[in-house]
């Protein structure tokens, strides 16, 4: 071999091991993309909805009016968080009382309700009593004004989940055509800041809804209204935490009769989120609401059938005695104890009225007679009342109450003086247990020889 | 003859040590050193990520800048995320070195929310069949309403507290644009679900989440150190774990989840603050 063969095979297998090391080694790379860096500093962080326009002072337009929150139920909310609402309950003249039967109040949600205008009841979590349900129908059916709210972050967590504060509420909703969903509903285009705190723009019109363009929940339950309306909806992006379904679900609803609303948070009563869009003013529209009902008292609802300053009158050739005054005296005070004023008037003015007097023609109590059907014949023993019959007038007395949008009056009729007074005293007690009330008109024993019939029974207050 | 029976002579072997041997030897020499065997290192996640594994990982992907033979890297993961911070930090690091060196993601049991914004990280998602993947979105306490506290005197109404309430629960939403312009940007095309659904935070089945462009094939370890390899465009490569050789210390347990009175730890972080994770719900009790 030639010099330069030899160099052929020296260079050879000098690049033979370079060769397969590199073929076993190396192959061609796959083409991949250029690693890209999220621009951290161009996110941004979500305006805050700007709150409306301050509103007005509110009016003290509902004095003497009671509010009467639930706390019997185990209800998941601490006043605080409610605090803003029932401000603007007290701002308008109204009494905030809570409805807690213990020792100290054993009085039922019955007699409670006697008084209320409104019964406000926040995430319950026990159930209601046939008797209490019972007479939240009657209290709603006399014109009483019923909120029942939920809230998405009132569940309590359980091993199978959330339990949510919906279940013992939608009892009570049921008749009235609501309920709430065991949901939280949410958004992921319309939102403040994150999915759940959704922005709700439609609105029917309603006393609950005046002026709102805007609010803000934080964290609600949709509510089903199968009869009456839909009060606040969300657009279509609103879904159920359920199935991720939407189509502009519901967060308020109101019954068909206007007295009853569900709403499905209260989280956003509570600050900061108060602040956000019109929440404040949906706080006062809700406070308004609760006022706002026409409940005319009935005569059950004795001694809460006044709801302003009571003159008391004296019609026909009643007078006030000293033994009618004694008893009228222990009256104003019962009224003073509910907050009202009682006193003596010439002539039937503003306010409610109390009108004392007999069954005799009188240009002030005929009205009264002709509406309630109430017949007697001058000096006759008995007087015949519409739908009750005829009835001694010896030893019985009647009680007329008529409600009325400007005044309620109360009428307290007997046929002798210290009947009466007997009538006045049992007024004063406060309790017509004694008596036969049938719708607002009420007959009551009062005297030793009174009966119905000759088969009544004399009571405390014909004794006093 | 003689000629024949004498083929071996000194002079032969020096020739043929001369011009065989010399330069086969300076061949695999110089082989050796052009073109040594390639190695894939693999990293392991198989824990939450906190301050302590953050920085394990971010000493295992220094371990790899710096030693070049390791061509490509499989990052197997196995957890629920972690931290905001720590899970940014280590994908950051990421992102740099995947502009040398490829990396592959291989997700056993779990890649959720943090572990998963990890993996949009790497160059290619392998993930089993019935892995759970996704989970996107973060998590966050709600600070406490600021207010005064006997015995503290700090400088600002936020001194004590560190976040407004309200404004927390909006940066919890820009922290969650970072994780999902993450995700665009490392899936690209190949993500097909909207971003509506990719932000809702649920856990997909792998399969599932393949179909959803969330990862891109179902395979196993090996698959992605050969996809890696294939990124790589190197043959025959060396598996190493690169734990071994990059941790000194031994590792810490990081005290990040909660503990029960009952000395039970929780599955809900031991402090308050900003997190990708996921926190699974709890199992029945076994007495219902």
């Amino acid at each position: 071999m030639t010099l330069k063969n030899h160099l052929w095979v020296g260079f050879g297998l000098f690049l033979l091991p370079i060769l397969f090391q590199a073929a076993h080694y190396t192959g061609l790379p796959q083409p991949r993309p250029t690693p890209q860096l999220p621009q951290y500093a161009n996110f941004s962080i979500p305006e805050a909805p700007t709150p409306s326009a301050s509103l007005a002072p509110a009016e003290v337009n509902h004095s003497g009016a009671r509010v009467l929150i639930d706390i019997n139920h185990q209800n998941s909310f601490q006043l605080l968080d409610v605090e803003l609402f029932t401000r603007a309950l007290a701002a308008r003249g109204a009494a905030v009382e809570y409805y807690f039967v213990s020792d100290l109040d054993l009085r039922p949600l019955a007699e409670r309700l006697k008084y209320a205008d409104a019964f406000v009841l926040f995430s319950p979590y026990s159930l209601f009593e046939a008797s209490e349900i019972s007479a939240l129908r009657d209290f709603v059916s006399q014109g009483g004004r019923l909120l029942v709210f939920a809230d998405a972050y009132r569940g309590m967590q359980g091993y199978n989940g959330e339990f949510p504060d919906t279940v013992f509420s939608n009892l009570l909703l049921a008749p009235y055509g609501l309920s709430f969903a065991g949901n939280y509903v949410y958004n992921l285009a319309e939102n403040d800041g994150n999915f759940r705190n959704v922005k709700l723009n439609s609105f029917a019109e309603n006393v609950l809804t005046d002026g709102l363009k805007q609010v803000v929940f934080y964290g609600a339950r949709s509510v089903n209204v199968t009869r009456g309306a839909a009060l606040i909806r969300g657009d279509a992006n609103l879904r159920s935490s359920l199935n991720d379904q939407g189509g502009e679900l519901a967060v308020a609803g109101l019954d068909s009769s206007g007295n009853v609303a569900a709403i499905g948070s209260y989280t956003f009563m509570t600050p900061p989120f108060d602040q956000a869009a019109d929440n404040a003013r949906l706080i006062q529209n809700l406070a308004e609401f609760a006022l706002g009902g026409e409940r005319l008292p009935t005569l059950t609802n004795f001694p809460f059938v006044f709801t302003r300053p009571v003159s008391l009158v004296t019609a026909g050739n009643t007078q006030l005695t000293t033994e009618t005054l004694t008893a009228v005296a222990g009256l104003q005070q019962t009224l003073r104890g509910i907050n009202l004023p009682l006193s003596v008037a010439a002539d039937t003015g503003s306010g409610d009225w109390l009108i004392l007097g007999s069954f005799s023609d009188s240009e002030l109590l005929n009205p009264y007679f002709d509406q309630f059907g109430v017949k007697f014949e001058e000096g006759g023993e008995t007087v015949t009342i519409a739908g009750l019959g005829e009835i001694s007038r010896a030893g019985n007395g009647v009680i007329l109450l008529l409600p009325g949008l400007n005044h309620n009056a109360l009428v307290l009729l007997a046929d002798a003086p210290e009947d009466l007074v007997a009538l006045i005293n049992l007024a004063a007690y406060g309790d017509l247990s004694g008596c036969v009330i049938q719708e607002n008109i009420g007959l009551c024993p009062v005297g030793s020889g009174g009966s119905f019939g000759g088969e009544a029974t004399p009571t405390d207050g014909a004794a006093g | 003859m003689n000629d024949k029976t004498n083929l071996f002579t000194w002079e032969n072997a020096r020739a043929i040590l001369l011009w065989a041997a010399l330069p086969l030897v300076a061949g695999l020499l110089i082989a050796a050193a052009l073109f040594p065997q390639p190695k894939i290192g693999v990293i392991r996640l198989s824990t939450q990520i906190d301050p302590y594994s953050a920085r394990d990982l971010l000493q295992q992907l220094d371990y790899v800048r710096q030693h070049p033979e390791i061509r490509a890297v499989v990052l197997v993961l196995d957890s629920p995320g972690g931290t905001v911070a720590d899970t940014e930090a280590v994908y950051l690091e990421m992102l740099k070195l995947r502009k040398q060196t490829p990396i592959v993601a291989s997700i056993n049991l779990m890649a959720a929310s943090g572990a998963y914004y990890l993996s949009v990280g790497t160059d290619y998602i392998f993930c089993k069949p019935t892995s759970d993947v996704g989970n996107i979105g973060v998590i966050g306490y709600t600070p406490y309403i600021p207010s005064l506290v006997d015995g503290i005197v700090s400088t600002g109404p936020y001194k004590l507290f560190g976040f407004e309430r309200d404004q927390y629960v909006r940066q919890i939403e820009a922290v969650k644009q970072g994780f999902a312009s993450a995700v665009k940007l490392g899936r690209g095309e190949a993500l097909k679900a909207g971003m509506d659904e990719v932000l809702s935070g649920k856990l997909w089945p792998g399969m599932e989440a393949v179909r959803l462009g969330l990862a891109d094939a179902l395979g196993a370890e090996s698959d992605a150190i050969e996809k890696a390899a294939q990124l790589a465009g190197v043959r025959n490569p060396k598996v190493v774990e690169i734990f071994p050789l990059a941790i000194v210390s031994a590792p810490t347990a990081y005290p990040f989840y909660g503990v029960s009175p009952e000395g039970l730890t929780l599955s809900t972080p031991a402090k308050a603050g900003l997190y990708l994770l996921y926190i699974p719900p709890s199992a029945p009790s076994a007495e219902k």
